[in-house]
């Protein structure tokens, strides 16, 4: 599809209705502004990437280090924000995978700062 | 021959008696007992985040280490042997140093590990993590040296084969019978998926053939997702009896191969033990056992409630609401890598948190799990939040949650062994 506008607009329309849109990665060049209610005051917090990276031996039992995304979805070099944006779709329930709700449902919101900052910087 | 030994018995002593000194001048030594599913990954773990601070040796009497997890699909036919299969290269490559050889002993006032081989370790902090073994005599007629005949096929390995050989040379109509457990004991849902894989097995070959489940307890993981599955995957195939149907009362005779269920005997073509368990024996020979024959550890760090030196992990620990699982052991490792890198290097130590999920498949495409999330408390860890697979779901949810299976075996065991 040569046409980038259509290829963007096709693209935003695919991950609105998909119905796993988690597998769809939110990745430059056709990424667009996540839509969200999410408190500005939490999209603020500033993660540690250190408690992230303990944190995030939590999450590497399923999802690989290395990006692989065979059965589960890849997490790594997510842009923050989106990261945060869906731990707390999962949080709150708005997202309906029971495996990530109880994850994300334990985890505080400077946890969920720390873990988006930890990988949106792991590089293979 | 004789003078050799002597030279080598001699290097060794006095490697062991001058330990304390060079301890204090090298690098801090962790020792790991075991190379699975908890072993693997502290060892991995510590080796990787203290980056060449401490010197971590892994014991492991396997070049090449069979899952027990996910050995029920070899059973049921949907994965071959080769795919459980995981070798320690990439954990050495990372800076551990793995020695092939079992643990004889542990002497924990000179902290030092025996090998049957000879050699002798000294540690500064130890990590026993040696899943389980069996108990003598839980059920009446059968011992290990029965186990070619009667298999457990709870350790994987070649009883794995056995018992898979074992299901498809039943001859027609004939009876496939297992001995389930009492609690607790590895893998929760273990002889259930078990169960579900073999019944998938003689539909497609044997169909008149049954099977037959003599079981202690009244309840189990995920039971009225496994009932349900089996109703509508094998109807009539599968007959379980409880214990008020004499299933806690059962005696097996290898030699004629018959199942003794309350004074009723059985002819069988294939007979699955799963005896009761306990913690593997290095545990108990380095005194770390209670009464229940299981090691017990402070919940907060998985230390050992007997030496503040030892670490245990996995299916050998007494810690509370985890289930024994590789998933388990994974989470319990991550939480003792951090504390005893914490200890001896001075790292960061954050709060325990613990986590596990087990994926069971009743029959192709039909995947189930269940998980919680779990802290510590004063007494145990604890059970935080769980969930479980719902019945009716809906064919398209079943699959991706088989599927999901897929991505964790793939997953874990990357962060087991490299």
């Amino acid at each position: 599809m040569a046409d980038p506008v259509a290829r963007a607009d096709l693209m935003a329309y695919l991950r609105d209705w998909s119905d796993r849109p988690q597998d769809i990665p939110e990745a430059e060049p056709t990424a667009r502004k996540t839509e969200h209610d999410l408190d500005p005051a939490i999209l603020a917090i500033q993660g540690d990437p250190a408690y992230g990276e303990y944190l995030s031996s939590e999450c590497t039992t399923c999802h690989q280090r290395d990006g692989s995304d065979q059965g589960i979805p890849s997490i790594t070099q997510w842009p923050a924000e989106d990261f945060v944006v869906a731990m707390h779709a999962y949080k709150r329930k708005l997202r309906p995978h029971p495996v990530m709700q109880m994850m994300a449902g334990r985890l505080n919101n400077e946890e969920i700062a720390a873990l988006a900052a930890y990988f949106a910087g792991l590089r293979n | 021959m004789t003078f050799g030994r002597r030279t080598f018995l001699g290097t060794a002593m006095a490697g062991v008696l001058s330990a304390p000194m060079l301890r204090a001048q090298g690098k801090p030594r962790v020792v790991v007992i075991g190379g699975g599913a908890g072993g693997g990954t502290v060892a991995r773990y510590l080796a990787k985040d203290s980056q060449g601070a401490l010197d971590v040796t892994l014991i492991e009497p396997n070049r090449i280490y069979t899952t027990c997890f996910f050995s029920n699909l070899y059973l049921g036919g949907f994965r071959d042997f080769a795919s459980l299969q995981h070798g320690y290269d990439k954990l050495a490559a990372g800076g551990v140093t793995v020695v092939h050889d079992l643990a004889a002993g542990v002497d924990r006032t000179a902290r030092t590990v025996a090998l049957a081989g000879g050699q002798v370790l000294a540690y500064d902090r130890l990590v026993i993590a040696p899943g389980i073994d069996f108990v003598e005599g839980s059920v009446p007629g059968w011992t290990l040296d029965a186990a070619e005949k009667m298999p457990h096929a709870y350790k994987a390995g070649p009883q794995t084969q056995l018992l898979f050989d074992q299901i498809r040379a039943m001859p027609q109509g004939g009876v496939f019978a297992m001995i389930a457990p009492p609690n607790p004991y590895r893998c929760p849902p273990g002889p259930y998926e078990r169960i579900s894989m073999v019944a998938h097995v003689l539909k497609t070959t044997n169909p008149t053939a049954k099977i037959l489940v003599a079981d202690p307890k009244a309840n189990y993981s995920k039971q009225a997702l496994f009932e349900d599955g089996w109703q509508t995957h094998y109807p009539g195939m599968v007959e379980w009896l409880g214990p008020d149907m004499g299933g806690n009362v059962v005696e097996v005779r290898p030699d004629t191969m018959e199942v003794v269920i309350d004074g009723e005997a059985t002819r069988v073509d294939c007979c699955n033990v799963i005896p009761a368990q306990k913690a593997g024996v290095i545990a108990a020979a380095a005194g770390l056992t209670a009464d229940s024959g299981w090691a017990p550890v402070d919940p907060a760090t998985m230390r050992s409630k007997m030496d503040g030196n030892v670490w245990i992990l996995g299916d050998a620990s007494a810690q509370g609401d985890m289930p024994k699982s590789g998933f388990s052991a994974n989470s319990q490792a991550k939480v003792a890598a951090m504390t005893i890198r914490g200890e001896l290097t001075g790292s960061r130590v954050f709060p325990a948190k613990y986590s596990n999920t087990c994926w069971s498949l009743i029959a192709p495409d039909d995947g189930v799990k269940v998980g919680a999330s779990y802290e510590p408390t004063p007494e145990k860890i604890a059970s935080v939040e769980s969930f479980v697979s719902q019945k009716g779901e809906d064919a398209a949810l079943r699959k991706a949650t088989y599927e999901e299976s897929l991505g964790w075996y793939a997953g874990i065991t990357a962060d087991i062994f490299g």
